[in-house]
């Protein structure tokens, strides 16, 4: 959660610097603003030989985001997502849990490149909170994960209105690191429990309006 | 209305705290059991099963009410006994169950008792949640 808030408070900062470089006037002129806000359907792989690759099987997940940006500068995003896993045997769960869901929340930079009129780049930087729920009936037990990640992906021009709205479709690869610091464990299997790194494909429709 | 804000106020810490205090799982935190089966010599018992529940076998329930086995475990070769398991506020006992011709050699009330089983109740673990049950007897009778 501090990182959380570093990495938010980092971002405003960086939003504070590139306005005071340019002139109010100029950056109206110049630098339309745009929101934009995304459903995606999510698919993630992590990569065996850790606890989370060995010990859940995880189901399609979905992600919503938005975000806030300015022309010719990188833009802020939020996003919060939710996907369901099977768990497998496993020697640290004790067999209690019947199932998990995990949720993500977080926040990133993007940063988009036009190739065409229909074409769009876009690049994406961030970090989040990954909860790793085991439930057992009434009872829950909650693995908590940082989440750090790269993303690359485009977008594809569905509906585009003179009034400002944009209708993309949108698809994003991703790599990311997944630290869980916080997690008490004996000191041999603390790497183990405590580190992944997983593969995320994303695809799904943002609404942007300029 | 100040009161009543005032009570509200002094009510939200100690739910909160109920709350978590009445959580049966312990969020972000593992336990881990380390134990070492010895004979009446001091010699390591290598290779030799046990079954890991939550059943207490002097009380059986009819099977419809007992819990699953946790882990079926080995010994290594020089005896040790590893296991991890979530870190509970609540029901926390642990049963350790060997097969015949094997028993447990225990201390229960001051008397030396030969059972099937070790409980696993009231333990210490460090920082790390390991928890070090030293060593325990097993015979062969």
């Amino acid at each position: 959660m501090k990182n959380l808030v570093v990495v938010l408070l980092f971002f405003a900062s960086l939003g504070a610097g590139f306005a005071q470089k340019k002139p109010n006037e100029q950056l109206s002129r110049s630098a339309p603003f745009e929101v934009g806000f995304a459903v995606e359907g999510m698919a993630r792989g992590i990569n065996s030989g850790t606890f989370l690759g060995d010990a859940y099987q995880l189901s399609l997940g979905y992600r919503i985001k938005s975000e806030f940006g300015v022309r010719g500068i990188p833009g802020l995003g939020i996003y919060f997502g939710s996907q369901r896993a099977t768990i497998q045997e496993n020697n640290f769960l004790g067999g209690f849990f019947s199932e998990s869901q995990w949720w993500d929340i977080g926040v990133y930079l993007y940063h988009k490149k036009t190739l065409s009129e229909k074409i769009t780049l876009r690049g994406e930087l961030g970090y989040g909170s990954l909860q790793v729920n085991n439930i057992q009936e009434s009872s829950r037990f909650r693995l908590d994960y940082g989440h750090y990640f790269a993303n690359v992906g485009g977008h594809y021009s569905l509906f585009r209105s003179k009034s400002g709205l944009d209708i993309d479709l949108i698809g994003t690869l991703g790599v990311g690191l997944l630290r869980g610091a916080s997690i008490q464990i004996n000191p041999a299997d603390r790497r183990y429990i405590q580190r992944a790194t997983d593969l995320q494909a994303k695809l799904g429709v943002q609404w942007t309006i300029r | 209305m100040k009161k009543k804000i005032f009570f509200l106020a002094m009510l939200l810490p100690l739910v909160v705290f109920l709350g978590q205090a009445c959580q049966e799982f312990i969020d972000d935190s593992f336990e881990t059991f380390q134990v070492r089966l010895v004979d009446q010599q001091g010699i390591p018992h290598a290779g030799l099963e046990l079954l890991l529940s939550q059943n207490n076998p002097e009380f059986p329930l009819p099977n419809h009410q007992q819990k699953p086995i946790i882990y079926t475990l080995k010994t290594s070769d020089d005896g040790r006994l590893q296991f991890v398991l979530p870190a509970k506020n609540l029901d926390n006992d642990y049963y350790l169950e060997v097969s015949p011709p094997y028993v447990f050699e225990v201390d229960y009330a001051g008397e030396s008792i030969q059972r099937s089983f070790f409980s696993i109740g009231l333990y210490e673990k460090d920082i790390d949640g390991v928890v070090d049950l030293g060593e325990l007897l097993i015979l062969k009778p």
